[in-house]
């Protein structure tokens, strides 16, 4: 095993024991849950590299390169959803507080 | 009206010129609630000045939350019909009768006005293919068979309008609505209406148009 690998094993299992336990606390925590899967990830592409190129061959990319970009597309396209949610929430909340007000100046 | 208490809800931004002739015409035939939605224009002072009460946005939130915000009122008011009317003067008002009576005759819960199996006059080419695949969408994501699902000329009774969750705050609503319908198993008719286009300018653009699918696309799948 190499230097590089031992470190990056290290560091990758301290990050993941946070994680974890910050899950155990709170087990409705998607954005930890998914953080834990991506260490994951980077732990087997860490520890297993030869495998991992077997296994990105087996799914038809043949670069790293490639995969990871396609990983970086899917992500980037989840959190623009994401923001988008978030920022129809908070008009929607907006709208009840028109809303509200506007009743209210009816009533009176 | 066979007894039962109309009321109109007439969604307006803006539209000062237009909403007092809309709202002396709807008058004639229900009571008038106008949500002025924010408008920058005398919309408010015109429409109360032809006899409609006024519920006003403090600021613009889209014709989505107008109509919401109008049927809460009109519920409150003790509605047992609510029809919806646009502000632009594109609908006829006796066309009332035309979206009531089906609700007034219990054979459906929720009407809606289509344009197209009526007549439309003077609609855009890019409005009419917008409109139609937003229905094609509606229908595709609903399977409730539509003709003009962006009408915004319906009716629709009291059980339908409490059942309703209405979260669209734009030009989705319309579509929205005949989601709702579907969800929670309410019947639905199209009645032939006629329309007038008036103002080529107001309305929906191509921009809203997106951003309808994908309101649509995101109410279906992410409730």
């Amino acid at each position: 095993m190499m230097l590089i690998q031992i470190i990056g094993t290290i560091v990758l299992l301290l990050a993941l024991v946070r994680v974890l336990a910050g899950l155990r606390r709170d087990r409705s925590d998607t954005g930890a849950l998914l953080l834990a899967l991506a260490l994951c990830a980077l732990l087997y592409i860490t520890l297993l590299p030869g495998h991992f190129a077997q296994a990105l061959a087996l799914l038809a990319f043949n670069r790293p390169l490639d995969a990871f970009l396609t990983v970086a597309s899917v992500t980037s396209l989840l959190l623009c959803l994401r923001v988008y949610l978030r920022l129809n929430e908070m008009d929607r909340n907006l709208t009840k507080v028109v809303r509200h007000l506007s009743l209210r100046e009816d009533d009176e | 009206m066979n007894g039962s208490k109309v009321i109109a809800v007439i969604p307006a931004y803006d539209e000062g010129p237009r909403i007092g002739d809309v709202v002396d015409g709807v008058r004639a035939q229900a009571e008038v609630v106008v949500v002025d939605d924010g408008s920058t224009d005398d919309t408010s002072s015109i429409a109360r000045e032809h006899g409609a009460r006024v519920v006003r946005h403090l600021v613009n939130r889209g014709a989505g939350a107008a109509v919401a915000t109008g049927i809460r009122r009109a519920l409150d008011l003790g509605a047992d019909i609510i029809v919806t009317v646009d502000a632009d003067g594109q609908h006829r008002a006796e066309d009332i009768t035309v979206v009531t009576r089906p609700v007034l005759e219990d054979e459906a819960d929720v009407v809606i006005g289509s344009r197209f199996l009526g007549g439309i006059d003077d609609m855009p080419l890019v409005k009419r293919i917008g409109n139609h695949s937003l229905t094609w969408l509606t229908r595709l994501l609903y399977g409730v068979p539509l003709t003009d699902s962006q009408s915004g000329f319906r009716a629709l009774n009291r059980r339908a309008a409490e059942l309703f969750e209405l979260r669209v705050d734009r030009y989705g609503f319309c579509s929205e609505m005949v989601g709702e319908a579907a969800r929670n198993s309410l019947r639905l008719v199209e009645v032939p209406i006629r329309s007038h286009y008036l103002d080529t300018r107001k309305g929906t653009s191509v921009a809203d148009g997106v951003a309808i699918a994908l309101d649509l696309l995101l109410r279906r799948f992410l409730p």
